[in-house]
């Protein structure tokens, strides 16, 4: 399968150290690591809000000598420390905005519309003020105004710091529809590896490094070394690995209900 | 008692009646949680009755219920770009006016306990980690005194070895110095494990507080009002539901293990 964006050797500063990834049209990866690893501004660079000059390959081309309004229509973004203000008064507003900006015919901008809405639960909402909005209904505006011109692929930095389990469950939900659905690709950086274990790839970075990469599932079983870094495994990993090593079961199991009918046969 | 709420209300939350004793950890959770520290603080007015020790919450008292409640917000404040901890810490004396008699003395010992040092009065702000600003964030707060904490979400965006640092801080805090600590969090693992008492809140008003460990463990009330149940909670409860399993609830997973390893 031929890469949708691949980059080689990409150093920034001091902070990203000769990354080196492989980033495949519809799969999911995600990007976790302790406290100033230097995700965020892998985030950053890998959708130009960083410029570096020829270590991405997006489309064949270098990421950066795409023009910026070609770039945009396929790459969306959802990172808190750049974030666009809103402008406009209402939801809806913002996201017709976009579309209108799109070029779209009438009826497929309707379309689009309704089913952003429709999935992200907001059509109750959408003649809200986004400035009013409190932060799960914030978050899931900031998600739909960053999806909405269907990008190829999406980059999202922390997005559930702040929200309940439930929150943050719906809004998975709403990437793996969307990636279903449209072949999205995600990349997704996270402190909080419970979010990513269905995700195809994890990359775990150390001092602007890329330390262990593999499936969630292969790159926790490394658990010392990610304590030792001062990451949390996912309560399901974590108590997996200690019963696996008293030996009441033999594999990780991340689901609670599968393993208490494993345990209590 | 600490601080009493009697039928207080603001503009968001209502009817709110609460009792915090002295030398406590308690959680607050749901919808309108920094409101209730707003509250609590004083930031916002409000109706009703409301006491800090002999301190009734009215215009006077007001900076000296402040001072000795103080607010640490999710965020450091630096709405004044100041450059270094030093001129930060300057800046806050004079604003809030404290009478310290001898501040340098005073600034360092408050950076000590809590795990600074005087090497950091000179540092850039910005060049401090997350965690960093949170331990000055919270020596700021000791300078006045204050005998309650209020932390607005002080764990998003810490990794768990910095949030282990400042919980392990949390309770020196508590246990050495006698200090009531409020933490507001959507964290039901890290509310469960670290706090004695816990406040939810729901549709503007409290709506159950009590017992930190007989809350988080009543699966059915969570669930009911669509709180997030400590993990470990949920595993002994199915283990429970699904097979009768006769294992007891645990805060620590180790000591889970241990009763999972006498009871299969």
């Amino acid at each position: 399968m031929e890469n949708l964006m691949t980059v080689k050797n990409l150093n920034y500063k001091n902070i990203i150290r000769n990354i080196n990834l492989d980033i495949q049209k519809g799969t999911t990866i995600a990007i976790s690591g302790s406290n100033k690893c230097g995700k965020t501004t892998l985030m950053k660079l890998l959708c130009g809000l960083i410029e570096d000059e020829e270590s991405i390959i997006f489309e064949k081309i270098y990421l950066n000598s795409m023009p910026k309004t070609e770039l945009y229509k396929k790459i969306g973004f959802y990172i808190p420390s750049m974030k666009l203000p809103f402008v406009f008064n209402s939801i809806e507003q913002e996201l017709l905005f976009v579309l209108d900006n799109l070029g779209l015919p009438k009826d497929q901008r309707k379309e689009r519309y309704k089913k952003i809405i429709t999935l992200f639960k907001l059509r109750s909402h959408t003649m809200k003020d986004p400035a009013d909005l409190y932060s799960f209904l914030k978050v899931k505006a900031e998600l739909a105004l960053a999806v909405i011109h269907k990008p190829e692929i999406l980059f999202i930095d922390n997005i559930c710091a702040e929200l309940t389990r439930e929150e943050t469950k719906e809004i998975l939900e709403i990437l793996k529809v969307l990636q279903k659905e449209e072949n999205l690709t995600i990349v997704m950086a996270t402190d909080h590896l419970e979010e990513i274990l269905d995700f195809e790839k994890l990359y775990i970075l150390n001092q602007g490094e890329i330390l262990l990469k593999g499936t969630p599932l292969e790159v926790l079983e490394e658990d010392s070394l990610l304590n030792k870094m001062g990451l949390t495994l996912p309560f399901m990993v974590d108590l997996s690995l200690k019963l696996k090593y008293y030996e009441l079961i033999d594999h990780i199991e991340t689901d609670m209900e599968r393993l208490v009918n494993i345990l209590w046969k | 008692m600490e601080i009493v709420l009697e039928n207080v209300s603001s503009t968001l939350l209502h009817n709110l009646t609460l009792e915090l004793k002295e030398g406590e950890i308690i959680g607050i959770t749901g919808e309108g949680k920094t409101e209730l520290l707003r509250i609590l603080n004083y930031q916002t007015p409000i109706e009703g009755k409301a006491k800090y020790k002999q301190l009734i919450y009215n215009k006077k008292n007001m900076y000296e219920i402040r001072k000795k409640i103080n607010l640490i917000e999710q965020q450091f404040n630096n709405q004044f770009f100041l450059s270094t901890v030093e001129e930060h810490i300057a800046f806050l004396i004079r604003y809030y006016k404290l009478e310290i008699e001898e501040p340098r003395k005073k600034v360092i010992s408050a950076l000590k306990m809590v795990g600074l040092s005087e090497e950091y009065l000179p540092k850039e702000l910005v060049t401090l980690s997350s965690s960093e600003q949170k331990l000055l964030q919270i020596a700021l707060s000791l300078l006045s005194n204050p005998t309650v904490l209020l932390l607005d979400e002080p764990f998003i965006n810490l990794d768990m070895k910095a949030q282990k640092k400042i919980e392990r801080l949390l309770l020196k805090l508590k246990e050495r110095y006698k200090k009531t600590i409020i933490i507001a969090s959507h964290n039901s693992n890290m509310l469960y494990n670290l706090t004695e008492k816990m406040v939810f809140l729901k549709k503007g008003t409290i709506l159950k507080q009590g017992d930190t460990g007989k809350l988080y463990q009543n699966v059915k009330f969570l669930t009911r009002y669509h709180y997030d149940i400590p993990d470990i909670v949920l595993f002994v409860y199915k283990a429970r539901e699904l097979k009768q399993a006769k294992i007891d609830y645990h805060k620590d997973i180790r000591d889970l293990i241990k009763d999972v390893y006498k009871h299969v």
